[in-house]
């Protein structure tokens, strides 16, 4: 049995068959999700989803799905850990738990933290009800194949009114082959009335040989919850990173979330609000440094099905070389949704003459007593501040970095979770010319 | 301390300065006045080594070295300040932190050691103390948001702390009430030393009823058309500058 990438129908299908032959509860939503993706194709730059996002390299690539059974060592993880905060870490390797590398530690009680694989047999209600509901897997590609394809990942629960104190950090890490390869982790996080969570993610590359990761995060929160969501990708050079996030929450709901798109090939990030309660608020946030040949793509959709909630979209790109972004934020406001307000902002420096921007808004409203605004903005450095800070001693580069980074901080000021912003401010900071010299940013205070 | 010979100037091909000699001692504090477009500002930010300023003639030396072949650090960490006519707003960086890293490139220039957290924010204390100065301003972004005022106060406090010797203020009083003047004022008198030396760029005699010069040059079209003490000032306070003009014959047209 062989893999025919010249012939859709025969994607992955032995892989796939194997999944299935392993039956179990998700048998039946694994079956539907392959039968539309094989139904969907690849996507193509012809449809509204994937109109800038080039998908053919992976679509031409013969890729396999990935085999856990590679080395990786603890000190390759390092400079992906949270320093100065107890976390509960899962790590996955090429998509499979590695339970040397993971520490989870204890969890207040009645809280789960697991791996996906151990909750389809253990919370079998809890991940049979929720799985899916977040994303439109029936629409997205690449959400189709991680459905069929969900083995492993994160699983959190947390039952009403607990606090679960400490963030949960799960490294989806890749270690790349000779051969294309691919894999589908999913986190599904499901937080009950009154809870409180934080989660980080991040994506990690060991190695610059192509493939694809194409992981999808689905966060559930019920009435009066606090979650907390932030996903760091930095794969390798070859990498095709397609990740999905999908939440849906209920009345009283606050959930942030922030991508930070660092490397890799290609990256889109999707992600999915749909604000099913009242007196919600979705704070999605984006940054990305995009250089060399790359794109990254920030695709949203935030939908407003109850009255009385807040939505923000707030997308930072720096752009150099020949990088190139694109950004689509859709907002949708059914009828019922009186009261919505809606603020979406997608700002694009750009540090060269060949980095390219697109941007597009896409507002649906069908409530007539909302207030929904998006702006957009490309611009470059201001040069009379560069002179300013120029004149006061500082070199002409870190003059320049300094105001990037400023540019750059917007996203990640308001984290609460200090070691974790610190070591965002660390990675925006490694990326810019004389970003040494403007390390302890906020030491002085 | 500064010493300014023959210096010509343009901005996209048109000559602003047209020659300017000056010569500022060690200690001193020379005012230079003229009507709106003599070319006053032109003239600060030459001296700070703004690009779109070029230097078709002359030369600048502070204390010997030539000014012209630095880039604007190296002015500032060779002891050059300029307090801007109008500070640019940098949202979302911290005043804290951007001092900090300009006090420390100029203290690194100067072969002393960097100022950890603690020490810099000594400094800030002591400087503001000495000022008279409320370092509340110091936990906004640079500038933003703030009082013409404000922003004018924000430049001394930034002066005091990288302690040049060779202060340019341009047109400092534009913009400022008069009880903001005298706080300005103040915090400038507080910096005389007798080493550090001033170049005060007015159109109005005002400023000069508080800082008191000890020379003032009246620059017209491009050259500085006459110097004299203090009572220069009243002098075109009084008459305005038609006098100067018409005397070095811009008024016909030259």
């Amino acid at each position: 049995m062989t893999t025919d990438t010249m012939n859709d129908q025969h994607l992955f299908e032995s892989e796939f068959t194997r999944l299935v032959d392993l039956g179990g509860p998700l048998a039946g939503l694994r079956r539907e999700a392959y039968d539309r993706f094989i139904e969907l194709g690849w996507p193509t730059m012809r449809g509204e989803a994937y109109r800038y996002t080039d998908c053919r390299p992976i679509a031409e690539a013969d890729l396999q799905l990935a085999s856990p059974d590679v080395e990786v060592a603890m000190d390759e993880l390092r400079s992906h850990l949270l320093e100065g905060v107890p976390t509960h870490r899962l790590v996955f390797v090429n998509g499979v738990y590695n339970d040397t590398l993971s520490d989870i530690g204890t969890v207040p009680g009645g809280v789960t933290v697991t791996r996906l694989a151990s909750a389809i047999e253990d919370q079998e209600d809890l991940v049979t009800r929720h799985l899916g509901t977040t994303i439109d897997w029936k629409s997205d590609a690449f959400d189709a194949l991680n459905t069929a394809f969900v083995e492993d990942g994160l699983f959190m629960h947390v039952p009403a009114g607990v606090h679960l104190e400490h963030p949960v950090h799960v490294l989806h890490v890749t270690r790349p082959g000779a051969k294309p390869i691919v894999s589908h982790p999913r986190a599904l996080i499901v937080v009950e009335d009154g809870g409180r969570a934080t989660c980080v993610e991040t994506c990690c590359g060991l190695g610059d040989e192509p493939c694809l990761v194409n992981p999808v995060t689905e966060i559930v929160a019920g009435h009066d919850v606090h979650v907390d969501h932030y996903r760091i990708v930095r794969e390798g050079a070859g990498t095709w990173h397609i990740g999905g996030l999908g939440l849906i929450q209920g009345n009283g709901t606050n959930v942030n979330s922030c991508c930070m798109a660092l490397d890799g090939a290609l990256i889109r990030n999707g992600m999915t609000a749909t604000l099913d309660g009242t007196d919600g608020m979705a704070n999605l946030r984006g940054l990305a440094l995009v250089d060399g040949t790359r794109h990254v793509d920030n695709f949203l959709r935030v939908n407003h099905m109850k009255p009385d909630c807040n939505s923000r979209e707030y997308f930072k790109h720096i752009l150099s070389d020949k990088g190139s972004t694109s950004f689509t934020g859709r907002i949708y406001v059914e009828q019922d949704a009186q009261k919505t307000d809606a603020v979406q902002t997608n700002m694009n420096l750009l540090l060269s003459e060949q980095a390219r921007v697109r941007t597009r808004p896409q507002l649906e409203i069908f409530a007539d007593d909302v207030k929904c605004t998006h702006g957009a903005t490309i611009g470059r450095l201001d040069e009379q501040a560069a002179f300013y800070l120029h004149a006061r001693g500082i070199g002409r580069e870190a003059a320049r970095s300094l105001l990037t980074f400023a540019f750059a901080n917007e996203v990640i000021e308001d984290i609460e979770l200090l070691p974790l912003r610190r070591k965002m401010e660390t990675l925006i900071l490694e990326r810019l010319p004389h970003g040494d010299l403007l390390q302890s940013m906020d030491s002085v205070d | 301390m500064l010493q300014i010979t023959n210096l010509h100037a343009s901005v996209e091909g048109t000559e602003i300065l047209r020659g300017i000699d000056l010569t500022i001692p060690s200690g001193e504090v020379h005012s230079i006045m003229g009507p709106n477009g003599s070319g006053k500002s032109t003239l600060a930010r030459v001296l700070a080594g703004e690009e779109t300023y070029e230097v078709t003639e002359g030369s600048i030396t502070l204390d010997g070295e030539d000014l012209l072949d630095m880039d604007p650090d190296e002015r500032a960490c060779e002891g050059l300040f300029m307090a801007f006519q109008y500070p640019v707003e940098i949202p979302g960086v911290s005043t804290k932190y951007f001092l900090r890293a300009a006090v420390n490139a100029v203290r690194a220039h100067r072969e002393l050691s960097e100022l950890d957290a603690y020490e810099f924010l000594q400094l800030v204390k002591e400087k503001a103390q000495a000022l008279a100065l409320d370092t509340s301003l110091l936990d906004r972004s640079v500038n933003e948001g703030f009082s013409g005022g404000e922003k004018k106060r924000a430049e001394i406090f930034q002066m005091a702390m990288l302690d040049p010797k060779m202060c340019v203020l341009d047109e400092t009083d534009s913009g400022l009430d008069i009880d903001a003047l005298k706080v300005v004022s103040d915090g400038v008198n507080a910096l005389r030393d007798g080493n550090r030396s001033f170049l005060v760029i007015t159109h109005y005699q005002r400023l000069l009823n508080y800082i008191v010069p000890d020379v003032v040059h009246v620059l017209v079209n491009g050259r500085i058309a006459r110097t004299g003490g203090k009572e220069l000032a009243q002098l075109l306070e009084a008459e305005g500058y038609a006098g100067i003009e018409a005397e070095s014959g811009v008024a016909n047209g030259a």
